[in-house]
């Protein structure tokens, strides 16, 4: 039973002697100016670096932790701080990466870090030359910042229950990222007295578009639409939660066909632009699905391109959320955003959204009294990782409120 | 021609183009056929093959294999249901649900029967199976490797198992049937997999003479592939280590019980009369021209009582010729070469479910 460090100096260590290693980290200050310091290295080297620069998803990390967007997190941060409360460290968060989504794992991480918290991350079992190139960054930048890495532990392990037993005793939070049976099964395994569990557990999300605004738009918005539903679906192959699924058309019914023509084309001429590879496993699970949902859905055609498949449904009743990925969409058409409202269940996370104004989004979200949605963002964001994530904020999660009068 | 002509035709004798439209105009009736009796297939086929009847074999509809895994597809009454046959498959847990009535069991015997008379003769020969009597233990729902030696039973008698539960090589009851049976011709049977770990491997220096047998196996080489034994090695040590030489591979599946393809003397598979196969392109779906590598549909004029005439695979094949006549077989000859490659999946799924609760 051996527990892998992949930073700080790879090794290997039995669970007593890593117990021992993570209990020697010690806390620090929000956005103190070190771990500020590691994220802006990082950042560099992930916009600089020619391997990294091959991978869109550690590209867009690397935007994601320049000093503006930090900046940012800060200016937020210290608006939650303030009359009469203080927020501090909680302590050592333990994070269970999720499967197989390569980078998320340092996303969560990097709100636990800038809060100032210890950090023991579970990498997943499966390695990824993404997941590679940043252990080996990280325990470069590390190995000068002494104090970070002895709080900051990224871990390889196998599938000794005792060892998640003792991390789990050992974490003031615990964060499960993955699937409901994963959720379930960490959630089975109890914390210490103090500790607090985030679960990140299966999601599904959409996209709802105006048909009159995207007929009205310009080719040069709707070549950028088609980039940008481009990442939000395939830079996880449509398989993170956060990847729309189900297209919504809002707007009457030769629009809405001719409006969807227009995008999934667009959305086909980016795929082919970007030379992306339609690996043959992909087509076939994306077939099977397609044949499959012709018996259980209320499916009305099947339209095919070569990266693409799109499903009209006839109603969204008992909408069935299990995904191939792969680039599948069922899709519906509907008079208005607000008749959908009642579809919707505690599953549906994100909404990417093209042509409704503030208003009208800001009454949707109403509608629903939380029973649904935790992000509505517009198209090309759905995979933008952000302190918001599944209703919690992440600064406020990993930090303890502190009353000071 | 029939089906019933195509059965009893001497088996591998049909030119590829004559045999293409005949076919062709059997398959397009058996689409009609399900499309009328099974209300699902009717649903997939309206959706996903629109067209009307197709004009050429690769435009006949197919269902993945994987369908028959998650649905239950039957064009019978349930009344008319006479056995269903379940396979693992070898993609995930789930098993596949066969709908077999007793005119598609039946035609299912027949074809097999029709192609094991090829190579073993009229006559019933003493049968080794190199399998556990247990595999055969339920009876009303046979799993398919039982389906498989129960179909191959019939062509043998004096039927000898010659493993144990535990699949361990029971050699007294070898010796036993090798001292009756090993002077003149004997068939043996079993997974190819089972043959390799359980029987040659065990007879490797044990001197014993197989050369009157004949041996026909399959199951697929996957686990085989692992330790990187391909159809020539597995030959070569049947032949150095017992004298065997008269060694068929055949490629089936549960979907399409009876309707096999067997190997000939040029190590090729062959498809018999009523049956064919297609190799598509494993991205644009495509047929391929002879040579190229990509997806195996099988084709079968048997499944009658489950829309299972069509079926794309998770197989990688390619053709090498056809009409070569070698042995006197004509039609396609193709091998299988491996699975289709699988993607890593990645998104926020449940990989690790398994690992975190153990």
């Amino acid at each position: 039973m051996t527990i892998e460090f992949t930073v700080s100096g790879p090794h290997s260590v039995n669970l007593s002697e890593a117990l021992a290693e993570i209990s020697q980290g010690c806390t620090s200050q929000p956005f103190n100016a070190q771990a500020l310091a590691l994220l802006a290295e990082l950042s560099h080297i992930l916009l600089h670096d020619a391997e990294a620069r091959q991978y869109a998803d550690l590209m867009a990390l690397g935007f994601a932790l320049r000093g503006a967007e930090i900046e940012r997190l800060r200016a937020g941060f210290e608006s939650l701080c303030g009359l009469g409360r203080s927020l501090q460290p909680r302590g050592t968060v333990f994070q269970i990466a999720a499967g197989n989504v390569d980078t998320l794992f340092i996303h969560a991480w990097i709100f636990a870090l800038l809060t100032g918290n210890c950090s023991i991350v579970r990498l997943p079992s499966k390695q990824s030359p993404q997941s590679d190139f940043l252990c080996t960054s990280l325990n470069q930048l590390l190995r000068d910042k002494p104090k970070l890495g002895r709080a900051n532990h990224f871990i390889r392990y196998g599938h000794e229950r005792e060892i998640t037993a003792a991390l789990s005793a050992a974490c003031d939070v615990r964060t499960v990222w993955g699937g409901d049976a994963t959720v379930n099964a960490v959630r089975s395994i109890p914390l210490g007295p103090y500790g607090k569990d985030l679960a990140f557990p299966d999601r599904y999300s959409l996209a709802a578009l105006s048909s009159e605004a995207y007929l009205r738009a310009d080719s040069a918005t709707k070549d950028k639409l088609g980039r940008d539903f481009f990442n939000d679906v395939f830079w996880f192959d449509q398989m993170a939660c956060s990847s729309p699924r189900l297209v919504i058309w809002c707007g009457g019914g030769k629009p809405s066909e001719q409006a969807a023509g227009q995008f999934f084309t667009a959305l086909e001429n980016e795929a082919l632009r970007r030379g992306h590879a339609v690996e043959p496993s992909t087509k076939m699970r994306k077939f099977l699905y397609a044949c499959e949902a012709a018996i259980q859905q209320p499916v009305t055609a099947c339209i095919e391109r070569q990266h693409t498949t799109v499903l009209p449904l006839a109603h969204l009743d008992n909408l069935r959320r299990e995904h191939c990925g792969g680039g599948l969409f069922l899709q519906f058409q509907t008079p208005s955003l607000e008749s959908i409202a009642s579809h919707l269940t505690r599953q549906d996370q994100t909404l990417v959204h093209f042509g409704f104004d503030q208003p009208e989004l800001d009454e949707f979200a109403r509608s629903l009294n939380g029973r649904a949605l935790d992000r509505i963002v517009p198209i090309g964001q759905a995979l933008s990782f952000d302190r918001f994530w599944d209703g919690y904020d992440l600064l406020a999660e990993f930090t303890r409120s502190i009353a000071i009068r | 021609m029939t089906l019933e002509q195509l059965l009893h035709a001497p088996q591998y004798s049909l030119r590829q183009e004559h045999k293409e439209r005949i076919l062709l105009s059997h398959l397009n009736a058996l689409t009609n056929l399900h499309r009328r009796q099974c209300p699902h297939y009717k649903r997939i086929t309206d959706l996903l093959f629109p067209a009307d009847d197709p004009r050429t074999l690769a435009g006949v509809p197919y269902l993945p294999a994987g369908i028959f895994k998650s649905h239950t597809l039957s064009s019978v009454p349930d009344s008319a249901v006479f056995r269903v046959l379940t396979s693992s498959g070898t993609t995930g847990q789930r098993v596949s649900r066969i709908i077999l009535d007793k005119p598609t069991a039946l035609l299912q015997t027949t074809a097999l029967s029709r192609i094991m008379t090829h190579v073993l003769g009229g006559e019933r020969l003493p049968m080794l199976i190199v399998d556990s009597q247990s595999v055969l233990k339920d009876k009303t729902q046979p799993s398919a490797r039982a389906a498989a030696v129960l179909g191959m039973m019939n062509f043998g008698r004096n039927h000898c198992f010659v493993l144990d539960e535990a699949l361990e090589l029971q050699e007294e009851g070898l010796n036993r049937f090798l001292a009756q049976f090993a002077h003149a011709p004997f068939v043996v049977f079993g997974f190819t997999f089972l043959l390799w770990s359980s029987f040659c491997r065990r007879l490797e220096n044990a001197g014993r003479d197989l050369s009157q047998g004949i041996l026909v196996h399959g199951g697929g080489w996957k686990k085989l592939q692992d330790i990187a034994i391909g159809n020539v090695d597995f030959k070569r040590a049947f032949h150095s280590s017992m004298g065997l030489r008269r060694i068929y591979n055949f490629y089936g599946m549960a979907e399409q019980t009876g309707s096999i393809f067997l190997e000939g003397e040029d190590g090729c598979l062959y498809a018999p009369n009523f049956a064919d196969v297609i190799v598509r392109d494993p991205v644009t779906w495509q047929e391929t021209p002879i040579g190229t590598p990509g997806l195996l549909q099988v084709v079968s004029l048997l499944p009658h009582s489950y829309p299972g005439h069509s079926i794309l695979t998770e197989d990688m094949g390619v053709v090498d010729s056809i009409d070569s006549g070698v042995g006197g077989r004509y039609g396609k000859a193709f091998r299988v070469l491996r699975r289709m490659p699988q993607a890593e999946l990645r998104g926020c799924s449940d990989v690790q479910a398994a690992e975190l609760a153990a």
